[in-house]
C-alpha cells in the first residue's frame, strides 16, 4: 500500500498555489486584463500558412482586418499547397520534417516496447471464442478498416490524417485478435519498413526535383478534390500504413503464446 | 467559456504536477504525467483561440468572400505531434514499469523499512 506523507502534500499544495499564481501573472497585462484571446490570427505566423503564401513575402498591411480574407476558393489550381485542411497542410507539408521526426520517435519507442516485452508464461489456455464472436467480429473488422482507410485518404480535406486513421486500422486488428485470428508479424514488419522507406523516398524526391527535403514536387490540383494536394495524400497514406503496422504489432505481442 | 477552457486546462497541469510530487506508486505517477500532458496540450490549443473562431478547414459552405475568423491552426498541428509522442512514451513507460515489477516485486518507488516483507508476500 502507498502511504501519503503529509509534508509532501503540504509542499505540493504550496507549489501548486505558486505555479497557479505564476500562470495567472503570465496571462494578464499590467492593467490586469487578459492577454490571451486578443491576438488575431492575422498577426501570427500561421496567417501565411492559411493564405498559402509562405514562399513569398509577407504583406504587413492586413493588420486592419478583423478576420482573414482567404484569397482562393475551392477549385483553385496551382496554389502553393492545395490542402483544404490547413492543419494537415502544416503537419505534413510545411512541417513535414517534424512529422518525420515524430514517426521516428514513435518507431523508437515501440521498438523499445517490443524489446523490453517480458516473456509471459500463460498459466491457462485461452478459451475458444464462441461462434457469434468469431463470425460477428469479421464484418465489424471490415467496417473499422473501411473507416480507417477513409480517414487516411481524406486527411487533407476533413479532420483526420495518417495518425488517426492508422490508429483506427490498428483497432480493427485488435478486433481480429479478440476473435483469435492469427496476424502474420513478419508481414506487419515488412509493411512498416516499406512505409518508412517510402516516406524517406518521397522526401528525397522532393530534394532532387525541387531542391529541398520533403518539398511538394507534385502539382496541386483543384482545391477540395481527393487527389488535390500533391504529396500530402501520399505521405498521409505512408504514415497511416506505418502507424497501423506498428500499433498492430504492439497489440499482437499481447496474444503471443509461449 | 474561454476562461472556463483556460482554467480547466491549467488546472489539469496543476493536478498533474501535484500527483507527480505526492504519489510514489509508479502507475499513479504515469497517470499524473498523462494528465499533465493533456493539460499542456489543451493550454496550447487555448493559446490559438479566437472569439467566434472557425475551424481552419476550407470547404464550399464557408463564405469566402468575407474575411473569416479562423482559429490559429499552428498549435493544433503541434498538439497532434505531441499526442502521438505521448502515446509512444506511455507505451514505453508501461513496459518499463512491468519490467520493474518483475525485477523488484513492487510497484512503488518508496523505500520502506519493511521492504523485504513486502517482497516475500
Amino acid at each position: 500500500m502507498e502511504s501519503v506523507r503529509p509534508s509532501r502534500t503540504i509542499f505540493g499544495i504550496l507549489l501548486i498555489l505558486f505555479l497557479g499564481y505564476a500562470f495567472y501573472q503570465g496571462i494578464i497585462d499590467k492593467n490586469g486584463k487578459p492577454l490571451i484571446g486578443k491576438t488575431k490570427t492575422t498577426d501570427r505566423v500561421s496567417y501565411n500558412m492559411i493564405e498559402k503564401n509562405v514562399n513569398r513575402s509577407r504583406n504587413v498591411s492586413n493588420k486592419l482586418f478583423s478576420g482573414i480574407k482567404v484569397p482562393y476558393k475551392p477549385g483553385t489550381k496551382n496554389l502553393e499547397d492545395g490542402t483544404a485542411n490547413i492543419i494537415t497542410s502544416i503537419v505534413v507539408n510545411y512541417r513535414g520534417f517534424d512529422t518525420l521526426g515524430e514517426v521516428m520517435v514513435l518507431f523508437t519507442s515501440l521498438t523499445g516496447f517490443l524489446m523490453l516485452f517480458p516473456s509471459l508464461k500463460r498459466k491457462e489456455k485461452l478459451t475458444k471464442p464462441s461462434f457469434i464472436v468469431r463470425n460477428g467480429l469479421i464484418p465489424l473488422y471490415l467496417i473499422t478498416l473501411l473507416v480507417g482507410i477513409y480517414i487516411v485518404f481524406h486527411g487533407h480535406l476533413t479532420p483526420g490524417g495518417g495518425f488517426a486513421g492508422g490508429a483506427v486500422i490498428a483497432t480493427g486488428l485488435l478486433l481480429l485478435l479478440i476473435a483469435q485470428f492469427k496476424i502474420n508479424e513478419k508481414l506487419l514488419s515488412v509493411l512498416e519498413t516499406v512505409a518508412g522507406l517510402s516516406f524517406l523516398t518521397i522526401g528525397l524526391l522532393g530534394l532532387f526535383i525541387k531542391g529541398s527535403f520533403l518539398q511538394n514536387f507534385l502539382n496541386p490540383g483543384p482545391l477540395g478534390n481527393l487527389f488535390s494536394s500533391g504529396i500530402v495524400i501520399y505521405i498521409n497514406l505512408v504514415i497511416g500504413l506505418k502507424v497501423a503496422s506498428e500499433l498492430g504489432s504492439l497489440v499482437n505481442r499481447f496474444t503471443e503464446e509461449e | 467559456m474561454f476562461w472556463l477552457f483556460l482554467i480547466g486546462s491549467i488546472g489539469l497541469v496543476l493536478i498533474g504536477i501535484f500527483g507527480l510530487i505526492t504519489r510514489s506508486h509508479l502507475i499513479k505517477l504515469l497517470l499524473s504525467l498523462n494528465i499533465l500532458e493533456t493539460g499542456i496540450n489543451l493550454t496550447m490549443i487555448v493559446l490559438g483561440y479566437q472569439n467566434g473562431g472557425k475551424v481552419p478547414i476550407i470547404h464550399s459552405l464557408l463564405d469566402l468572400t468575407k474575411p473569416i475568423n479562423f482559429v490559429d491552426p499552428l498549435p493544433q498541428a503541434l498538439v497532434l505531434t505531441s499526442i502521438v509522442i505521448g502515446l509512444g512514451t506511455t507505451a514505453l513507460a508501461l513496459i518499463l514499469i512491468v519490467n520493474y515489477y518483475y525485477k523488484t516485486g513492487k510497484l512503488s518507488l518508496e523505500r520502506s523499512e519493511n521492504e523485504k516483507e513486502n517482497i516475500d508476500e
